[in-house]
């Protein structure tokens, strides 16, 4: 090495230790909203709020897509409901992800259903919030779609499913540890220790700016 | 079905065997590893693993700009990357509430069905040579050299494309993009009736693939599947009629559906999609309109407003949707990624159990999976 890289290493500024944990914040500019209108004249909408009453928290049409923000407690009836007895009847579940919101801190992640009536042409979005270790209801008895995209939101999320017939990771190894879709789990993360033992790879510690985390 | 007789030992004792099909395997057509309960021949019980190619396109698309997302979709399912183009960048424009020029619209719609021409020639070409049908395989990949030259003259690239820009396309169609086509799809049903005589009364193909995988409209439904899987048994649905995108409504064609859900309905469904493209592709051909290819008002720099949009379109594998919910910012805060082919291996188990092993790579390749899409 050269004789003028021997000057004494300064903390890299845009270093971050790996106690803190990185949230991606970027900076909110005057950006705008989506256009969000309340449902007023939808008879399906209105069964619903009748029949379910304050667990409905909204109804809203976000950008002309209907969205019902709902308790948790209601899941499996008003699913149920939706996919027997309602007109229109919703008889696929076309996706069943989860987004995390670390900005809400009591109700950090949503759990969204997209509904789909293949006879009348017509999506419904279903959203329901959940704490950080809470879980929530599988849907798979109702369809049986939600068996892998259940275990798909469990695996990168690490939100669990009561009374799922076989919750395990699916995308991830099994011995993965960490849910890598969280905000707080860095793009440069691995689960070192998994990729020591099975891959027989050892990543070595480096100086300077690597923001993984090592054990 | 045939049907399989008593053995004549019965002092043999028979057990159970697990059998693990893949990842290396030359019929999963990808990284999949089917693990397989065998009674003999016979499937008692089937489970895949999946995860091998898992990239992590949706956490890595959290930390990129919106144009530079693009590029991701066209790895994701390697095969019919025009089309996850189109879905992503129709999502963002819906996003942004942008109008796209009616000759980008146009081209858009020529593309894409060509890309679904080559995307069911590379599954007719996989099936047929898993199935033993070596001849149809060469036959197949020879049409779709074509299709992969027009591509290479219009974008510079073969098979990952990045093809179209958010707010419309960069470039236009080249000289000689249109009789290029045009030749081609004269070209074209020639060889589908050559396909056709190979396979469809033959024998062999016939005892392989019909009654082979049967599932049930109201099964089909449940367990998701949606696309040519869905319409094999029986549900005439497709996105281009049902939420018509692009300028799908000011063309005509029909939607092909069968009747069985068995694996030579699903067959005959691709094929009759393959001459439904083809129309589709001249028809948008004699109606190309002259005009602008990008909009007038694209931003640079492209921030949706906050909120969050679902939306899907017909790719050769059945419904591809994206849900993007957005905070604002130059970075989605979530995409995700509605995979078909995920969706669709599902049903592999129970449209497995009771075949034979060799029934289980014909089924696996009438579902049409890609693993790129499966695993992101």
């Amino acid at each position: 090495m050269a004789e003028e890289d021997n000057k004494p290493q300064e903390p890299n500024p845009t270093a971050k230790s790996a106690s803190e944990t990185p949230v991606k914040k970027l900076p909110r500019r005057a950006a705008g909203a989506m256009p969000v209108v309340e449902i007023k004249d939808d008879t399906l909408i209105t069964t619903l709020q009748e029949k379910f009453g304050k667990n409905i928290l909204a109804a809203n049409e976000i950008n002309s897509q209907q969205v019902l923000q709902i308790e948790k407690v209601i899941l499996i009836e008003l699913l149920s409901y939706l996919r027997d007895n309602s007109k229109p009847a919703f008889n696929m579940l076309t996706d069943l992800t989860a987004v995390h919101f670390p900005d809400q801190p009591e109700q950090p992640f949503e759990v969204v259903y997209q509904l789909y009536s293949i006879a009348d042409k017509r999506r419904l979005r279903i959203k329901t919030r959940l704490a950080e270790d809470e879980t929530i209801q599988t849907v798979s008895n109702i369809w049986s779609t939600a068996n892998w995209l259940e275990r798909e939101v469990y695996d990168l999320f690490g939100i669990r499913f009561d009374e799922h017939p076989d919750l395990r990771r699916i995308l991830l190894p099994n011995g993965w540890v960490g849910h890598p879709l969280r905000k707080e789990y860095t793009l440069e993360y691995q689960d070192n220790e998994w990729v020591e033992q099975n891959l027989q790879i050892r990543t070595l510690p480096t100086e300077g700016d690597f923001t993984g985390k090592f054990e | 079905m045939t049907e399989i007789t008593d053995i004549t030992h019965p002092e043999i004792d028979t057990n159970e065997m697990i059998l693990s099909m893949g990842p290396q395997h030359p019929s999963t057509h990808g990284v999949l590893r089917v693990v397989l309960k065998l009674d003999g021949e016979t499937v008692v019980d089937l489970d895949c693993e999946i995860g091998y190619l898992h990239r992590g396109v949706e956490k890595i698309c959290e930390h990129r700009n919106y144009q530079m997302i693009a590029p991701y979709f066209d790895r994701t399912d390697y095969i019919a990357a025009v089309s996850n183009g189109l879905c992503y960048v129709e999502t963002v424009e819906k996003s942004l509430a942008l109008e796209i020029p009616l000759r980008a619209q146009y081209l858009r719609v020529i593309l894409t069905e060509l890309n679904r021409l080559s995307s069911h020639l590379l599954w007719l070409a996989t099936h047929a040579l898993d199935i033993g049908a070596v001849t149809v395989f060469l036959w197949a990949f020879r049409e779709r050299e074509e299709i992969l030259k027009i591509f290479e003259n219009f974008f510079g690239a073969r098979l990952t494309c990045h093809a179209f820009r958010i707010g419309g396309m960069t470039y236009d169609a080249y000289d000689g993009f249109q009789s290029q086509v045009k030749e081609f799809c004269d070209r074209f049903p020639k060889c589908l009736e050559d396909y056709e005589i190979m396979l469809n009364t033959n024998r062999i193909w016939l005892s392989r693939t019909v009654g082979i995988g049967i599932i049930s409209a109201d099964a089909a439904i449940d367990i998701g599947l949606t696309g040519p899987p869905l319409r094999g048994s029986g549900i005439e649905w497709d996105i281009r009629k049902a939420h018509p995108y692009e300028c799908y409504a000011d063309l005509e064609f029909d939607i092909p559906y069968g009747e069985n859900g068995d694996t030579y309905d699903r067959y005959l469904v691709r094929m009759e999609e393959m001459r439904q493209s083809r129309r589709i592709i001249l028809q948008a051909l004699e109606k190309l309109p002259d005009g602008p290819i990008m909009a007038p008002k694209a931003p640079k720099v492209v921030k949706p407003p906050i909120g969050e949009y679902y939306h899907s379109i017909e790719s050769p594998k059945g419904e591809l949707g994206i849900y993007l919910v957005s905070d604002g910012s130059t970075q989605p805060s979530r995409l995700r990624i509605r995979p078909p082919s995920f969706i669709n291996l599902q049903a592999l188990r129970q449209m497995s159990i009771g075949h034979l092993v060799a029934d289980v790579v014909a089924i696996i390749g009438t579902l049409d999976i890609v693993l790129g899409e499966i695993d992101r």
